[in-house]
């Protein structure tokens, strides 16, 4: 990008004079131009230039920095941007500290031969308000504002800020012409190059449109990528790759791939669906299993996955499985990587026609074809662990299962319990309880069913359902207890070392962030 | 699709800044030898016919934080005979010297006194160098023992440098009037 260039050179150019400024000849040969420059800004000082000048500064000040700063953060931690906000931390303490640096290196003086008419703190070289200033507003615009028009009213509303800022400084004496540029390279041109190295927008687009943090983009580089892929891997010839049922996902970018004559699909157009899994899946994956470690202890298998590439070739296994043991699950047909270790995708066949279970009203073949998929699940051995509206398709009256990575082989009677509540449940909500426990009594001892909901907590039910089941009013859970033999709640807090140790661990970790935090506050000139 | 790893190209530069960062937001100390950096010192109290600096710092002895601006100049001083307590070292346009009792002078036209908070159990107090136009106070507290050696070590370390003769410096090697 033509304007990194500058940046870097604006960078290098700043470096040559910081250099020469530690030696008396070059600082007062530069001291002598800046002092031209002040000289002829006194030609126009006046009592009112004076006065708004005076309250111009205040666009440098502690106050306004930190309100900046910590809103940035704020939003940024709001968004679970947590990509821009490491960004972010980073740069606003390697600007804050190249800053602190080159000012006591240096040791300019203010101005002399012209009164000082403002409030200062420190070495005069660099411009410490303005680099704080320009830092804060470069990443505020580097991390929040989608680039396009936003960011470029947003530059402007930043350049005006920081012109006026700059016009302050000089205006008042406080600062050197040359203090102040080199302010702008501490806070605006080394920052921005180091955005757009560690956060660029191709790989972190910024957009407030509601899509979930997990989901990637796949247009750019990444489409191009996945389509060869895709090619070379699979011999599938891809027509076009789009985004596909984002609000059901969480934990991949699931995607709708439209191939031709490949996969015994012939020359016509195939639909396709495939699941793009990166890095941050995983991450989720691990605090997902953390979290629930502590909160509950090991209820079940909790043990994250290791790599991406094994979270893949899992869900391809269990996909596999599934179909040899006749479960509705979709066809798998591999998987490819994009980047080793970190990006795969794997393609699996599209359920056209289906739609998602709560579309309309369910019948009593819909609700036993339903039920007998947990039946089957049961029969062999695996448990789905994430039976939810989203992941129950209906087409003809038939249940199709579909997004199995969270599924387990030889799961505890507990977990198989909890899929056959949760199925009861999902069920309920395009029927009634009454209606899905009368069809359950066909498939199912009352004691299973009883077992069930003695099982089903909270923590137990998928998040999606969950908040269907509280919009609902019915309190459908109550009414399956209701219905089904008393039996007491099986208790699911399992205590061990291991989460004691694991919580001890979380909470000294928690403290020592929060130390660190106050740290680095100091460091970026945040507290 | 490779992105940029922000932890592993980040993390350690962080921990770095976080970890340097006590130290690294205030000025390094003013050394009576370099012109170029008292003068930011005598620009804080632009009246001060003095300004004070480092001289030599003595065995067990750190300087820190000069803090300077519009509003004065102040550093600190710790000896690792003084439990930590540190020494603030403070130049202003006026101190409030008080009741402090007369002591030998440490410059020509400087009035040196001394005013005791406390000799036992800690020998605390506050030195004033008043001059022309300004004010050093040095607020210190010693344990008793070891505290005649320390202020002895004290008021070497920290010199005064008139105005005058860092002006002619200033003049000389970059060609900048600080004022009388």
């Amino acid at each position: 990008m033509a304007s990194t260039r500058w940046y870097l050179v604006s960078g290098a150019v700043a470096a040559a004079v910081w250099l020469g400024l530690l030696f008396d000849p070059v600082l007062a040969r530069v001291t002598d131009i800046d002092a031209a420059v002040l000289r002829a800004l006194l030609e126009l000082r006046s009592d009112l230039l004076t006065a708004v000048f005076q309250e111009l500064t205040g666009l440098g000040s502690t106050w306004a920095v930190r309100t900046v700063g910590w809103a940035t953060i704020g939003v940024l931690v709001l968004f679970r941007r947590f990509y821009h906000l490491a960004a972010y931390l980073v740069i606003l303490a390697l600007g804050a500290l190249l800053a602190s640096t080159l000012s006591t290196t240096i040791g300019r003086m203010r101005p002399t031969g012209v009164e000082i008419l403002g409030s200062w703190q420190g070495y005069a070289h660099p411009a410490r308000p303005v680099a704080a200033a320009s830092l804060v507003l470069v990443g505020a615009l580097g991390t929040l504002v989608p680039e396009g028009i936003w960011r470029n009213r947003g530059k402007w509303i930043a350049a005006t800020w920081l012109s006026l800022l700059c016009l302050a400084q000089l205006y008042l004496g406080v600062a050197h012409p040359t203090d102040v540029l080199a302010g702008l390279v501490c806070g605006w041109a080394l920052p921005i190059v180091a955005f757009r190295l560690l956060v660029p927008e191709e790989a972190f687009p910024i957009s407030y449109r509601g899509g979930r943090r997990a989901h990637l983009d796949v247009g750019g580089r990444r489409g191009e990528a996945i389509v060869n892929a895709l090619d070379q891997q699979l011999g599938l010839d891809v027509v076009s790759v789009e985004p596909f049922g984002l609000g059901g996902s969480a934990g991949s970018t699931p995607l709708r791939l439209r191939v031709r004559g490949a996969l015994g699909t012939g020359p016509e157009e195939a639909v396709l669906f495939a699941k793009l899994y990166a890095k941050n899946h995983l991450r989720s994956d691990r605090w997902y299993k953390l979290v629930r470690t502590v909160l509950y202890g090991r209820l079940e298998d909790e043990k994250p996955f290791s790599t991406v590439r094994r979270l893949v070739e899992y869900e391809d296994h269990l996909l596999r499985l599934l179909r040899d043991a006749g479960l509705p699950a979709p066809r798998p047909y591999g998987f490819v990587e994009i980047t080793p270790e970190r990006e795969y995708v794997i393609v699996m066949e599209f359920f056209e026609g289906a739609e998602e279970i709560g579309a309309q009203e369910l019948d009593d073949a819909a609700i036993d074809s339903g039920l007998h998929v947990v039946r089957q699940l049961w029969q062999a051995g695996v448990a789905h662990r994430d039976i939810k509206p989203s992941n129950l398709l209906v087409r003809d009256s038939h249940c199709l299962l579909i997004d199995v990575a969270f599924a387990t082989v030889r799961p505890t009677p507990w977990r198989q319990a909890v899929d056959l509540a949760n199925m009861m449940l999902t069920l309920a909500l395009s029927s009634s309880a009454e209606r899905v426990y009368a069809r359950a009594l066909e498939q199912f001892a009352p004691v299973d069913i009883a077992e069930a909901f003695a099982a089903t907590r909270s923590v137990t039910i998928p998040t999606q359902l969950r908040d269907r089941l509280r919009a609902d009013p019915r309190n459908l859970p109550e009414r399956f207890r209701s219905l089904a033999p008393q039996r007491p709640p099986v208790p699911i807090q399992v205590w061990s070392v291991r989460r004691v140790a694991l919580t001890v661990g979380l909470l000294a970790a928690a403290v020592l962030g929060v130390v660190l935090l106050v740290a680095y506050a100091q460091v970026a000139e945040l507290l | 699709m490779r992105r940029p790893r922000v932890g592993s190209v980040g993390v350690p530069w962080l921990v770095l800044a976080v970890a340097s960062g006590g130290c690294s937001a205030p000025g390094r100390m003013p050394d009576c030898s370099s012109g170029r950096r008292l003068g930011i010192v005598a620009q804080a109290v632009p009246t001060a016919a003095y300004v004070p600096c480092i001289r030599d710092v003595p065995e067990g002895w750190t300087v820190n934080a000069l803090n300077v601006g519009d509003d004065g100049a102040r550093f600190t001083a710790v000896s690792d005979r003084a439990n930590g307590r540190r020494v603030d070292v403070d130049l202003r346009d006026e101190c409030e010297a008080g009741d402090a009792v007369p002591t030998t002078a440490r410059a020509e036209g400087v009035r040196t006194s001394l005013a005791l908070g406390s000799i036992s159990p800690r020998f605390q107090g506050t030195l004033f160098d008043t001059f022309a136009g300004g004010c050093v106070s040095y607020r210190f507290d010693f344990p008793r023992g070891p505290h005649i050696a320390l202020m002895e070590e004290l008021q070497a370390m920290v010199g005064l440098v008139a105005r005058r003769e860092l002006r002619l410096e200033l003049q000389r090697d970059l060609d900048v009037d600080i004022g009388s």
